[in-house]
């Protein structure tokens, strides 16, 4: 099938590729149709695009790309919820936040996004304790430095 | 809004299945168990509402933005 994108035109998806977030990404329930688009060959970031509303996408990235000891404690009404039966079917991925400025980019690390590639099921987050922020700035200040923990 | 009065170890019902009871009042903090349905998502009011913000910060991302980041990192 073909949707239409605000970044990429008109996009030929496979209906099968389709994720449902039941519950929406906070802040727009009503939209519950995603698929992930790769936006280049070798960038780490993806594109969470709404199937159904062209101007809607988050950019994703897998945090442990940036922050390798990044964990997220998944509950087992989660799991029920994304018709996993166990963790390693779900894949945790962050939404990017950018500024004017792309290097102060930050990743909001307190509202990951749990993905389950099998189930094609996902939902957002919100962790109840205080350890991660929601705006973890990806790039270290001085341009010279690299990867954070990398 | 409904507003209802209770004393610390009283608790309020909403419908069949949601319980919250009030557990122990200190000067100006109240301390509050809720029972719910596991698949009821509950939240903090601030911080759900950082998170609702975070979201509509990074859905409004400009075009240009978007070329910057593609190839602002390449992945070894």
């Amino acid at each position: 099938m073909q949707i239409n994108t605000l970044r990429f035109g008109t996009v030929e998806i496979d209906k099968s590729e389709i994720i449902i977030v039941p519950e929406g990404i906070i802040g727009f329930p009503d939209i519950r149709r995603y698929v992930i688009l790769n936006m280049g060959e070798d960038t780490p970031f993806k594109l969470f695009q709404a199937v159904d509303e062209p101007t809607l996408g988050f950019i994703i990235i897998d945090p442990l790309f940036f922050k390798p000891d990044y964990k997220v404690k998944i509950r087992k009404e989660d799991l029920y919820g994304l018709s996993a039966e166990n963790i390693s079917e779900i894949v945790t991925s962050v939404i990017i936040t950018i500024p004017e400025d792309p290097y102060k980019m930050t990743a909001n690390l307190r509202g990951p996004l749990l993905i389950n590639l099998k189930s094609r099921l996902a939902k957002q987050l919100v962790l109840t304790d205080d350890t991660y922020t929601p705006r973890y700035l990806i790039i270290p200040r001085t341009e010279s430095a690299q990867m954070i923990g990398g | 809004m409904l507003i209802l009065t209770r004393k610390s170890g009283e608790g309020i019902n909403i419908g069949d299945d949601i319980k919250i009871t009030v557990l122990e009042i200190k000067g100006r903090q109240v301390r509050v168990g809720i029972e719910a349905p596991p698949e009821l998502m509950i939240h903090r009011e601030e911080i759900y509402a950082k998170i609702l913000e975070e979201n509509r910060l990074a859905a409004r991302l400009n075009s240009e933005s978007f070329e910057k980041i593609k190839k602002i990192w390449k992945k070894d």
